[in-house]
């Protein structure tokens, strides 16, 4: 058993002392253009190729107006496909291909102007807690799955 | 960039044992050390920090090809050691004595990237990037028992190996 120790003590000493005046690899000339080749093409990418946070202001301003602009003309879309058939605000005919479509809206109107608008409520709030509870739990497993490795 | 980018692309290539492959991990840290230029710029620590980030990176590289493997290959479990025999070591004291400097410092770095994967890292983490046995054990998601194992045994075979030549250097070299 001390043998053993003994060996293994001896073997430690040897290693330690084979590497501890061991000098820094020389890394390869080609690493430093390679470096800056890289940085200068992320330079040069588009703007909107990389995150959202690094977009000019300009730009920022400009795609939430432009977001909240598309969710208004779709909900005008939706409300008017909403509108039943006989009603006056209607007076163009959608081509057969898409008039499921407004089969689907109108169906959907009148579910929503029977259910309680309480209920509406609580179905978006419980949606809310339910995508929140799902981005909770997905950070806590990935946590662990990155403090794992 | 040139002040550290030995340090990083040394830290990567006794990790990974693979030359190329330590070129893209150092790249890759050098890219993030951009995208923290505002943070490391200012910071006293910026070896440190571009130390640990190749440390990680590698280590990141390394399961990541073990994964994908293991899918094919591996049905042990993690923790079983391999039915290797006993280490027979003995490592004369001035074996590689005779050996200019230099050639002793490249059979050194030849003797760690012909070590296999599980024997080498441990026993990089623990003689260059001077982590504990129990610090290791965590970072490599193995017992304690197997990182003590797996250190002795690398440094068995390392000491076999730069005996074996350290040797023929010394010959090659005219040195008695």
């Amino acid at each position: 058993m001390s043998a053993d120790r003994n060996r293994q003590d001896e073997l430690e000493r040897q290693v330690t002392r084979a590497l501890q005046d061991q000098p820094l690899r020389r890394a390869p000339s080609t690493l430093e253009r390679r470096v800056l080749v890289q940085i200068q093409s992320g330079a040069a990418a588009m703007s909107w190729r990389r995150g959202f946070a690094h977009w000019p202001l300009a730009a920022r301003i400009g795609f939430l107006a432009a977001s909240v602009g598309v969710v208004k003309v779709a909900l005008l879309l939706s409300m008017w496909l909403a509108t039943p058939l006989d009603s006056p605000a209607v007076s163009v005919q959608l081509p057969s291909q898409i008039a499921w479509l407004q089969t689907m809206f109108v169906a959907i109107g009148s579910v929503a102007r029977t259910v309680p608008s309480v209920w509406v409520h609580a179905g978006i709030a419980f949606l809310a807690i339910m995508y929140v509870a799902l981005f909770g739990i997905g950070a806590s497993a990935y946590r662990m799955v990155r403090v794992a490795h | 960039m040139r002040a550290y980018q030995d340090m990083v692309f040394s830290t990567a290539a006794r990790l990974v044992g693979d030359d190329r492959q330590a070129e893209d991990i150092a790249q890759e840290v050098f890219l993030k050390a951009y995208e923290n230029f505002g943070h490391l710029s200012t910071s006293s620590s910026a070896g440190g920090w571009l130390k640990t980030v190749a440390r990680n990176l590698s280590l990141n590289h390394i399961f990541r090809y073990r994964r994908r493997w293991r899918m094919f290959t591996e049905l042990r479990p993690k923790d079983s050691d391999e039915d290797e025999p006993d280490v027979e070591f003995a490592l004369p004291d001035d074996v590689l004595a005779g050996v200019d400097a230099e050639v002793r410092h490249g059979l050194v770095e030849e003797a760690l990237q012909r070590l296999p994967e599980r024997q080498r890292l441990p026993l990089v983490l623990y003689h260059f990037e001077e982590l504990s046995y129990e610090e290791i054990a965590q970072q490599l998601d193995v017992s304690l028992a197997k990182v003590k194992t797996d250190i002795f045994r690398a440094r068995a075979a390392l000491g076999k190996l730069l005996a074996e030549r350290g040797v023929t250097a010394a010959t090659s070299l005219g040195a008695p």
